[in-house]
């Protein structure tokens, strides 16, 4: 076993104790799963929805070399500059080049995942660059000096006491301050940097290759103001998250808010699709855009992985696990966690490191259920372990478990055939390392089926 | 150079990897039709519904001498000394229409601004503004309280019908940024406490004028 291996397994078997760290998440989610169901009443259709949304994905990712090339055709038209990177260090490379020709102190950053996947805060440190969170949750993890804990709520496992005594300790307010008046502390504290910073630095939602623009997603205003200050935009981005047009954002907006956050679509939307314009009144001088390769390009080597590229980083399949529930955020100990980060940093990172990552799941199949764009994240689960296993990395009761639980699983006769109990048999006895470090995992009485028409009634 | 280089590699590595296609997932659902559900009552209606579900301010004015009374019943009721405004016709019309109240010269030192917008969504009450007002990308954004005036012609149902407007309105000179706005600025990051006014507005106010 890795050492990240062993230390994963020793830090999900500390977390799924903590009763307290066990409860906040439980609110959280729990807040989540009420709002959820009120936002699918928008769609009139919500499985044609889904299903058109993964078609559109598929039409991109199949064309993917076409789509990025229209981007950059388009958005050099008006004035956009496209860097193409094809790891974390030419990217990094990129930003470092671009602040010392702007002369950058201080760079004003909104939400973004990929920033965190190449640490592009603590290479800026390092060049004496202050980078500055601008998203309230990723301005109290950052405070706190810690990293994000959930790809759509940073800060989730933390109590409003917990945010009160960080404030009080980092920025002298009082200890007693209540959410309104800590998020007044950030408007007021984050206003001096949005002005005073020469880059703002965002990621993007999506890449529109017909108009060749980016559109940001967000609730608070942060990427809005990062993109209107600042002389100089930087957008860092994953390849993956090209959609073929402008029109597609009416599905997409609307679902990535639906399973992101159970609203119907976030505050803004904002598409950007280059620096200020001849006759503008304000926005940047310079706008660029780094596509980030990055490992995404193994996945898209192997047909059967390539549609965990189709993900929109809604979070719901986070929320939908009961592992994820059970250890939490920062046990994986990686960018991307949940079961979407378990299907992808093996292939983003080193394959040996980070496998043990496709076990720290219950195959239940909820993460598959709930996943918008209809990513099979189950199955991509057991792709990753059987490539595991071709590689020779995983101990020999493995092997022969994981093809007893494939040859299960994938029939769907079978599947049906066997109920909650036989699963959690098979589950609980099959894989012996199993139940020491994740608990027993219990499955619904009901099978695949009659889950899934069930599903399907309900529309 | 190590830029252009790297250009080619990316490319090259997709290229090779789609030398193996996956057919389309569901060819059963391609289509055009809407997936969401159908519009019910008058657009008006529909976004007044929608906008004020999310904590919007909203107020019709038959015309612009009333759109001027009810603005500066606003400004008197909320104690709004500094208003700024960066666009041309409306402020003109509102000079006209009785409203002069501009006493703002730049969005940092205002209480509250007022623009015109794009478009308005009424199925999810959304105001679509682009950088091809004069307002820019801050002033929306950038003031405590934000006020938009708009036209019952400005009414367009769904997102896509909007953005599609907006695509073939500028054909090939798109302005630089385009936004969806709906409701005020907020957060749940702290507990899933929900909080306005984080970064942008607290309040968001349409004035919606027949016409
Ligand atoms: S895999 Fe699906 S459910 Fe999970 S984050 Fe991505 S889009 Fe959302």
């Amino acid at each position: 076993m890795t050492e990240t291996a062993e230390s994963f397994k020793a830090k999900s078997t500390i977390k799924s104790d903590d009763r307290e760290h066990r409860r906040k998440i439980n609110f959280n989610i729990n807040k989540y799963n009420a709002v959820v169901p009120v936002a699918k009443h928008q769609f009139s259709e919500l499985m044609v929805a889904r299903e058109r949304a993964k078609n559109a994905k598929w039409r991109a990712i199949e064309t993917l070399d076409q789509q990025l090339e229209e981007f950059e055709r388009q958005f050099t038209k008006r004035g956009g500059k496209v860097i193409w990177a094809e790891t974390a260090e030419q990217a990094l490379e990129a930003v470092e080049k671009i602040c010392k020709e702007k002369n950058c102190k201080t760079l004003v950053k909104s939400k973004s995942m990929v920033t965190e996947e190449i640490h592009l805060n603590q290479f800026l440190e390092k060049q004496g660059i202050e980078s500055v969170e601008t998203d309230l949750g990723e301005y109290i993890q950052q405070l706190d000096g810690e990293a994000p804990y959930h790809i759509v709520t940073p800060a989730m496992h933390k109590s409003k006491e917990d945010v009160a005594k960080l404030f009080a300790e980092k920025l002298g307010t009082p200890s007693d301050l209540t959410p309104e008046q800590l998020t007044l502390v950030a408007r007021v504290k984050l206003r001096e940097k949005f002005i005073q910073a020469e880059v703002g630095v965002t990621g993007a939602n999506f890449i529109i290759s017909d108009i060749g623009a980016i559109a940001i997603t967000e609730n608070e205003g942060n990427a809005r103001l990062s993109c209107a200050f600042p002389k100089t935009h930087i957008a860092i981005v994953g390849i993956e998250k090209v959609i073929p047009t402008l029109g597609d954002l009416g599905l997409f907006w609307p679902l990535l808010a639906t399973y992101g956050t159970g609203q119907k679509v976030t505050v803004y939307n904002t598409i950007v699709t280059g620096p200020r314009q001849e006759g503008e009144t304000d926005g940047p001088e310079d706008m660029y855009v780094i596509f980030l390769d990055n490992g995404r390009t193994n996945l898209l080597n192997n047909p059967k992985t390539r549609e965990a590229l189709y993900c929109i980083r809604c979070g719901a399949c986070l929320n939908a696990c009961p592992v994820y529930k059970n250890i939490g955020g920062h046990t994986y100990e990686t960018t991307y966690s949940g079961p979407i980060g378990s299907v992808i940093t093996p292939h983003l990172k080193e394959m040996d490191d980070y496998k043990h990552l496709s076990n720290a799941s219950s195959l239940c199949g909820n993460c598959t259920e709930v996943c918008p764009v209809r990513i099979n994240l189950h199955e991509l689960l057991l792709e990753n372990r059987h490539e595991a296993v071709e590689f020779g990395m995983a101990t020999y009761g493995e092997r022969i478990a994981w093809k007893a639980w494939k040859t299960g699983s994938l029939n769907r006769k079978m599947m049906n055939l066997g109920n909650g109990k036989l699963k959690n048999w098979m589950i609980n006895k099959v894989f012996s390392a199993w139940t020491a470090h994740r608990g027993k995992l219990n499955f619904s009485n009901k099978t695949f089926n009659e889950m899934w028409d069930e599903r399907n009634g309900k529309g | 150079m190590q830029i252009s280089s790297s250009k080619e590699n990316v490319l090259k590595k997709i290229r090779q990897a789609l030398a193996n296609p996956v057919p389309v997932p569901f060819s059963q659902s391609e289509g055009n039709t809407s997936v969401f559900q159908p519009s019910t009552k008058e657009l008006e209606i529909e976004f007044a519904e929608n906008f004020t579900g999310l904590l919007g301010k909203f107020s019709f004015c038959i015309n612009e001498k009333e759109l001027a009374q009810q603005l500066q019943q606003l400004a008197f009721a909320k104690k709004l000394k500094s208003i700024y405004c960066n666009e041309k016709d409306i402020k003109q019309k509102l000079v006209t229409a009785g409203f002069d109240n501009f006493t703002a010269t730049d969005v940092a030192a205002c209480d509250a601004s007022i623009t015109g917008c794009e478009l308005l969504v009424a199925r999810t009450g959304s105001l679509l503004m682009s950088s091809a007002q004069t307002s820019g990308r801050t002033v929306s954004v950038y003031a405590p309280i934000h006020i938009c005036v708009a036209y019952t012609s400005q009414l367009v149902y769904d997102i896509k019908e909007g953005l599609l407007h907006l695509k073939e309105k500028y054909a090939n000179k798109l302005p630089s940024l385009i936004t969806l706005a709906t409701g005020p600025s907020r957060t749940a990051d702290i507990e899933k406490t929900l909080v306005v006014g984080v970064h942008g507005p607290a309040e968001v106010y349409v004035f919606l004028v027949e016409g």
